[in-house]
């Protein structure tokens, strides 16, 4: 029995293409069995981060992150959100002055905040950017 | 009587792969781009926003061996490694590294380089200026770079060969994540594409290395019927990327062999049905 390149071909490409496709759009890229090292690019691990509360008036907002003033100290402190096109979809657009309360943790590998949940404190409105592993919403099957 | 018109280098292509090299090339860089556009808040909805990480087969064998004793992955390799090193493993059990031949972007790479080399130097020069002795002791260096792999990301829990990782290198290297030591063997081994034909696969690969062993036991082989090798040349053994001296063999079980089918009589071989890929055979 012989085979010729094209056969080999349709082969690679349906088992290599197939199992890319396959794994990117079940978010299979996005999960991980945890445990030791377990984690991903974002700082966030299997083991929930330990969350600590801010509050403070919104100083500054560029789309990927917020910068406030702290409550107890008046020192700026900026939370990186992410990903300003999720932040815009779930229509996060705090202004200059307003007060908010934010759940953050900080990542195994970086020295400032990432959020998890910011509150509009006049409004009690809660805006979610990643899960209790510190995983961030707008990617792989968090996403959907 | 008019004799047959005898050319040496019966060069056809097998467009098939060179078609599938483009493809995941392609596919591959645009997914890194889409990755970084996702994560600076940009990007396209369309296209996975994977890490390369994610789309890496072999960071499914450097987590094996946590894995299987304890359950969990190494940091940042993804589910999805795991599942893609199945695919290349089943498909290799079947046809040989045809990952390596087919599929990895970064011996595409080389060989688009290499292909420069080639016709600066010709067939003839090309690919062989490494003394057969050494060419011969280095190809399995990449044993111990495999070795040395496994021994640091099982000590470190993390994922070691990233420093040095020329693949990484190669589509993350606008990120600011990748090491100066990754980016000059990245530039090593395309610079030394010029003079030899995939010098990362052929003596440092980690990943090659494992594939390779598949050449030893796979159901489809390269074989040479030697009664139908009328023009007694050695195109296919001078034109094998791998130095693969095919000529003097009937079943091509070389741990090298990538399959890429370049010495078959669909490509170099001028004598029809003389080297092929058929079923079986022990060398």
């Amino acid at each position: 029995m012989r085979l010729n390149s094209k056969v080999v071909g349709v082969i690679v490409l349906v088992v290599m293409l197939g199992g890319i496709l396959w794994t990117t759009q079940l978010g299979w890229w996005q999960t991980e069995s945890g445990g030791r090292g377990a984690g991903n690019h974002d700082g966030a691990s299997e083991s929930p981060p330990e969350v600590t509360t801010l509050r403070g008036a919104v100083s500054g907002y560029d789309g990927r992150g917020l910068t406030i003033a702290a409550d107890n100290d008046g020192q700026a402190i900026y939370i990186e959100l992410g990903n300003s096109r999720y932040n815009r979809s779930i229509g996060f657009a705090p202004q200059v002055g307003e007060r908010v309360t934010a759940q953050v943790f900080i990542p195994n590998n970086k020295t400032s905040y990432n959020a998890v949940t910011v509150t509009q404190d006049s409004t009690g409105q809660i805006f979610t950017f990643r899960n209790a592993s510190g995983q961030p919403l707008w990617e792989g099957k968090n996403a959907e | 009587m008019k004799l047959p018109k005898f050319q040496f280098f019966h060069k056809r292509s097998i467009w098939a792969r060179k078609v599938l090299q483009i493809l995941f090339f392609l596919l591959i860089a645009f997914i890194s781009v889409n990755h970084t556009l996702v994560r600076n808040g940009g990007g396209f909805d369309f296209l996975s926003s994977a890490s390369l990480h994610a789309l890496c087969p072999f960071g499914g064998v450097e987590t094996m061996f946590q894995l299987l004793t304890a359950g969990t992955l190494v940091k940042k390799v993804r589910d999805s490694s795991v599942i893609l090193l199945d695919l290349v493993l089943i498909l290799s059990l079947l046809l040989g590294p045809v990952f390596c031949g087919w599929v990895c972007p970064l011996g595409t790479i080389q060989e688009w380089i290499g292909k420069l080399g080639r016709k600066w130097f010709g067939n003839k020069m090309y690919n062989q200026f490494i003394p057969h002795k050494l060419d011969h002791a280095l190809r399995y260096l990449r044993y111990g770079v495999l070795a040395w792999v496994l021994y640091v990301t099982f000590t470190s829990a993390e994922l070691a060969f990233q420093s040095y990782d020329p693949y990484f290198a190669l589509f993350n290297f606008w990120t600011g994540e990748v090491t100066i030591t990754a980016l000059l063997i990245l530039e090593s081994i395309l610079l030394l594409s010029l003079l030899v034909e995939r010098p990362w696969c052929k003596y440092a690969c980690p990943f090659g290395a494992l594939l390779g062993l598949s050449n030893l036991f796979r159901f489809f082989t390269i074989r040479r019927e030697a009664g139908a090798c009328k023009f007694k040349g050695d195109a296919c053994s001078t034109l094998c990327p791998m130095n693969i001296d095919i000529s003097r063999k009937s079943v091509i079980r070389d741990h090298q062999c990538i399959t890429c089918m370049e010495c078959t009589s669909e490509a170099c071989c001028p004598a029809k049905g003389a080297v092929y890929l058929g079923l079986g055979g022990m060398e």
